[in-house]
């Protein structure tokens, strides 16, 4: 029977060459676009190193604090004294809550972290790191810019980099502000060229020079928590980068992980406690955590809020707008299968007539849909292919680099079966069901 | 065997009903070979439409080998007529996708039979109409008669018991009409096929048992 079906499906698409072009281009550059829009989720979203643990993970990248606008009442006293009137004047400030008079925000100094954050009991553990410090470093004497995180200890337990060689910085190295720096493959191969190995080489910036203890394999995702091209512990930074000498604020975020991914909320709900048990210093009446997950930071720059975790929203438009790009090729597709399979009435009907059920008629067409489906998924396959090649050699996604895995072709057969059985469903559903004679009626050979 | 009653089937539009059959009763014996004539527009095809149940009556029943077909469900008059009914059409109706040999086996497709069995049986089939040197040809290749004998041995590849065929001359001229009837006749007779067959020819009426005469949806005869 498939072999039939098989038959009749090659000579229907050659028989209407244009339809099935104009099919094939629709469903391949449909398809195209969601496996790259796939492999770049799966990049950014997905549980890939050095993210494995991020639905674990809570990132506070920084903290606002707020002054409260006074209201002040003054009480007069008057006291008669030896026939003069002596006046006492009592002025009261209370403050109004909610309505602000002054506002700052910023990264938090390493020892309010150390202090009030490190010593939280719901996380697993806690990092301290500073990132995406810019800096610039010549090899050869040629100016090449870096992008540093500054880092504790904790920094490699709560994100599983790759290391290719070597080893990350332990407390020692930390305490000790030892002069030791892990770099991404790309920059050690930018930096030193090609080599066996980097350990032990040197990196000089300015009148600092700097031992390679370990290499990682460069991170696709672009989240700022791990994007980086070295990484050097964090008491390297002057003390103005690490304290601002201004409320808590300085130069560091801190990155918590939760023993599971339930627990992530009991986190949350600590650092409220924390809020709101705080000693307030420089005037300020309140301060709040800025805390985020991936997708948070993810959606920050993109949507805004920068206090409110927009993580979630981020990911319900991409997918709202995926979806929406699906269902007009989709659409589209319907009417063109309607018009085709309007053609086809005569057959149909012959079909039935001779013991075809509305059930085999269904599983003909939409199994003729799906053939051309996934010839159009072949197609858009090889283009995706071609074009994250491009996207990867231009860097057009700022060195994130896309990669297809088994994980996205298997997602993306899966889109591309799904899409072929809907777009074929409806139409054959609605010839299926008519009747018998009034499909005779419609003559081709 | 084919026992009809009290039938009728009306087309009903926003504004008006047309009867296209009025209360016909008739019945048709095992093995007859019976012609149903008439002018245009009488009925003839809805009737043979009914009988072989590729259309629902308005009122009525029909009866076929003690089987009331009326209200059951389309899968079940799928199989019946798979494995009981074949059908001739006037205008062939073959797939012009397949070549001959695919178009004869269609039927036995919705059998669950395999492939080798299906393309035994259609090859006999095709023997049987003399045309197994054409079975890798497409229908766009064949004449008018052959193509109607590809669709006779489409009909008879799964042995029905029963088969309706609606004007199979119709398209085809005298010499080649009289072929079909020459091939219908010898399947009624060796095989002992029940056969209806509709048709405007008087003179290939004049070949089978029984005339039936339909005059605007009634019998008259």
């Amino acid at each position: 029977m498939l072999t039939n079906y098989l038959k009749i499906a090659l000579k229907t698409f050659s028989r209407n060459r244009f339809y099935t072009l104009v099919s094939l281009f629709g469903i391949s550059f449909t398809l195209m676009v969601l496996m790259l829009a796939t492999a770049f989720m799966d990049n950014e979203w997905g549980t890939n190193p050095p993210l494995s643990n991020k639905d674990k993970l809570l990132i506070i990248p920084h903290m606002d604090m707020r002054t409260w606008k006074r209201e002040s009442s003054v009480h007069l006293d008057t006291i008669y004294l030896r026939d003069s009137m002596i006046v006492d004047t009592t002025v009261t400030e209370v403050p109004i809550p909610g309505v602000q008079e002054n506002f700052a925000s910023a990264n938090m100094s390493y020892n309010f972290l150390k202090d009030h954050i490190s010593t939280m009991k719901s996380p697993e553990i806690v990092s301290i790191y500073a990132p995406q410090i810019p800096t610039e470093v010549f090899p050869q004497e040629i100016r090449m810019a870096l992008s540093v995180n500054m880092v504790d200890e904790n920094y490699w337990k709560i994100f599983d980099f790759d290391f290719m060689e070597g080893y990350p910085h332990d407390k020692t190295a930390i305490d000790n502000q030892s002069r030791l720096i892990v770099l991404t493959d790309h920059t050690a191969l930018q930096y030193f060229g090609s080599r066996e190995s980097y350990l032990g080489l040197e990196v000089v910036r300015g009148h600092e020079i700097y031992e390679v203890i370990g290499v990682v394999r460069t991170p696709n995702s672009s989240s700022p928590a791990v994007r980086a091209d070295a990484f050097l512990p964090i008491t390297l930074m002057p003390p103005h980068s690490l304290k601002y000498e201004f409320g808590y604020f300085g130069g560091c975020h801190a990155a918590l992980r939760a023993p599971d991914k339930l627990s992530r909320e009991a986190m949350t709900r600590e650092l409220r406690q924390i809020e709101q048990n705080m000693e307030m210093v420089d005037g300020f009446d309140v301060m709040n955590f800025w805390e985020k997950s991936i997708a948070d930071l993810y959606a920050w720059p993109v949507l805004g809020g920068n206090n409110e975790r927009l993580g979630k929203t981020l990911v319900w438009i991409v997918f709202g707008t995926l979806g929406l790009f699906v269902l007009i090729p989709i659409f589209n597709l319907i009417n063109l299968n309607i018009t085709r399979i309007l053609e086809r009435s005569s057959e149909i009907g012959v079909r039935k007539a001779f013991g075809a059920h509305t059930g085999h008629l269904l599983f003909q067409f939409v199994y003729e849909n799906v053939l051309l489906t996934l010839a159009g998924g072949a197609l858009g396959f090889i283009f995706s292919i071609l074009v994250m090649r491009w996207f990867n050699q231009i860097e057009i996604l700022g060195g994130t680099m896309l990669e297809f895995n088994i994980k996205i072709f298997l997602k993306s057969l899966a889109i591309t079966i799904l899409f072929g059985i809907l777009s074929g469903l409806l139409p054959a559903w609605k010839m299926a069901r008519k009747e018998i004679a009034t499909t005779l009626k419609f003559n081709r050979i | 065997m084919i026992q009809v009653t009290n039938l009728s089937k009306s087309y009903f539009t926003a504004t008006m009903e047309t009867i296209a059959l009025d209360n016909i009763n008739l019945q048709i014996a095992k093995g007859e070979f019976v012609s149903i004539m008439g002018p245009s527009g009488c009925g003839k095809s809805t009737l043979l439409n009914l009988m072989g149940l590729l259309d629902e009556p308005t009122e009525g029943q029909i009866m076929i080998d003690g089987k009331n077909f009326r209200h059951k469900k389309e899968k079940e008059l799928a199989r019946y007529r798979n494995h009981h009914l074949g059908f001739i059409f006037q205008s062939f109706h073959l797939i012009g996708d397949l070549p001959v040999i695919d178009n004869v086996e269609l039927p036995l497709l919705y059998r669950g039979i395999s492939a080798r069995e299906r393309r035994k049986k259609a090859e006999e089939a095709l023997a049987r109409v003399e045309l197994t040197h054409r079975k890798a040809r497409y229908p766009n290749q064949l004449s008018g008669g052959q193509r109607q004998r590809v669709a006779i041995a489409r009909a008879i590849v799964g042995h029905p018991s029963i088969i309706m065929a609606d004007e199979p001359t119709g398209n085809l001229d005298s010499v080649l009409g009289n072929e079909v009837i020459r091939i219908l006749s010898d399947l009624n007779q060796r095989d002992q096929v029940t056969i209806v067959m509709v048709t405007h020819d008087e003179s290939m009426a004049r070949k089978t048992h029984r005339i039936i005469r339909l005059y605007d949806g009634s019998i008259v005869n």
